[in-house]
């Protein structure tokens, strides 16, 4: 093999490498799924770039955003981190993110009742 | 739990997230279960009768809805049908535009924040988004989005009198993130809903 040709090769098995490391980086967490006590809200354990981050629940009065400094269990009434995107009507509520390092997922249950939070309930990473 | 198979995620998703449904069926529960989106990588448009409801869904794009790049981003995560070039501009918060999009089954009213290159959304199913409008939460405030026609808006909180809101043109309303009773009155009568905030 010519040395033109290897350092071809060279450089095609890094873009290769990379593209496996990148590919090994992203991914999805379900961190939460189970009933939600009312004034509750959880994190998840691990934190994350953070690209998108979503919550399906039984009731509307949920939310969910990006969080720092917390795993578990925690006050509904804390402020996150990041805007949230409150399900004030329906059962559905998400954000995309700008995938800025490093946060956790957060739903929080604002309403006066345990809701059930269903295990579409992820973020993305 | 991780993984770094999407596919394979969205389908363990689809199964536990139907499980999930099919159990709280046959528990009986007496509330209604709110829709949940369906999903779908392919973008679904305004269906006639979303059309109907909300003019706006069939005009064409005004200068307002040129820059799609977060509503785009937003329908490419969720995975649940938002159609980004369907979407239009009902109003408009501090911190950027208020979008009206279709999507899978549904429709979505979300909050974008420009500067910080995010945007936050909630979806609900189209036959209560026709009757009744739609309404998504950032914490601080309810922003709603009334269907055509829809002349005055009333915000009952649990704790308070009934007071009138002002609708935009385009729909757009705005309450204070409190659980209240909000009634919409237009042509063909009243509707009233909770909200939660």
């Amino acid at each position: 093999m010519r040395r033109g040709h290897r350092g071809l090769l060279g450089i095609a098995l890094v873009v290769v490498f990379g593209a496996c490391v990148a590919t090994a980086y992203a991914g999805s967490d379900h961190w939460f799924a189970n009933n939600l006590a009312n004034g509750l809200g959880y994190a998840s354990s691990e934190a994350h770039s953070i690209t998108y981050i979503e919550g399906d629940a039984s009731a509307n009065g949920f939310c969910v955003a990006k969080d720092t400094g917390l795993s578990g269990y925690g006050s509904s009434s804390r402020t996150p981190a990041g805007t949230p995107a409150c399900a004030s009507s329906g059962g559905f509520a998400s954000r995309s993110e700008n995938g800025a390092c490093c946060y956790h997922g957060w739903i929080a249950n604002g309403t006066g009742a345990t809701i059930t939070v269903y295990s579409a309930t992820h973020y993305s990473y | 739990m991780h993984t770094t198979n999407k596919a394979a995620m969205l389908a363990a998703t689809a199964v536990l997230g139907t499980s999930a449904g099919v159990g709280l069926a046959i528990a009986g529960d007496d509330a209604p279960e709110p829709w949940q989106p369906q999903r779908t990588d392919t973008a679904v448009a305004a269906t006639a009768e979303q059309k109907a409801a909300f003019a706006t869904l069939g005009a064409e794009p005004g200068a307002g809805d040129a820059d799609r790049t977060l509503i785009g981003r937003l329908a490419e995560r969720s995975q649940i049908g938002i159609d980004a070039d369907g979407a239009r501009v009902v109003g408009a918060t501090a911190t950027g535009p208020v979008w009206l999009a279709p999507a899978n089954g549904g429709v979505c009213v979300a909050i974008e924040d420009t500067e910080d290159g995010s945007i936050g959304t909630a979806c609900e199913a189209t036959d209560d988004v026709v009757a009744r409008g739609t309404t998504v939460g950032d914490g601080t405030r309810i922003y709603g989005v009334a269907p055509d026609g829809v002349e005055a808006v009333t915000v009952t909180p649990g704790d308070g009198p009934p007071r009138s809101v002002a609708v935009s043109e385009r729909g757009l309303y705005v309450l204070p993130s409190q659980d209240a009773t909000v009634t919409l009155d237009g042509p063909d009568g009243s509707a009233s809903f909770a909200v939660a905030g």
